[in-house]
């Protein structure tokens, strides 16, 4: 019995990080997670702690990465990001959550328009 | 006691116009805008576009696709 429990809980661990990526296309999907004019991903709505984590490596990375082209562009890391969210933000499908200078979540309906805002020109 | 119920009922009186009053919402003529203070330099942004497309494309950890297939949608 206790092998049983054993195995079936190796299976359990090993099965996680292979359902870790699809957790965050979920949330998005759902709207609970989605892209900030800023650059970043933010959350909408309450995510589990999985949800959480991944969004928070996300935007280590792109932290990282904002830095790297602004210092190499003589630009802040600030403007790196606004330009990307523009990008971001002009991929944002119908159904998602997206937030925009004015610190307030919404989410595309259908028939809007992929929500750019007009600074992006 | 009676005094108590009299301000009771005064102040019901008194609330009685309100809460029967009806709320109705009309939807705004012009489109709503939303104002953003955003501050970036729109030649700062020009010159930046074409980098951070190819930081996204290069770098799909940090930017990563729906499922559905990673075709912008407009």
């Amino acid at each position: 019995m206790t092998r049983i429990l054993a195995m079936l809980g190796a299976a359990l661990l090993a099965s996680a990080p292979a359902a870790a990526q699809p957790a965050l296309g979920q949330a998005r999907a759902a709207g609970q997670v989605g892209e900030r004019y800023d650059g970043y991903l933010g959350l909408a709505a309450t995510a589990d702690a999985s949800v959480r984590t991944q969004v928070n490596a996300v935007n280590i990375k792109r932290r990282a990465l904002y830095s790297q082209l602004a210092s190499s562009r003589g630009v802040a890391p600030g403007d790196v990001g606004l330009t990307a969210g523009c990008e971001l933000l002009g991929r944002v499908a119908v159904g998602e959550a997206y937030l925009l200078a004015d610190n307030r979540w919404r989410r595309r309906t259908a028939g809007q328009s992929a929500p750019v805002p007009d600074y992006c020109g | 006691m009676t005094r108590t119920t009299a301000l009771r009922l005064g102040a019901a009186t008194l609330l009685l116009p309100v809460t029967a009053s009806c709320v109705t919402v009309r939807p705004p003529d012009k489109p709503i805008e939303i104002n953003l203070n955003v501050k970036i330099e729109q030649e700062v942004l020009v010159r930046l576009q074409r980098d951070v497309d190819q930081l996204i494309k290069n770098n799909p950890d940090a930017f990563p696709q729906q499922p559905e297939g990673g075709v912008p949608r407009q």
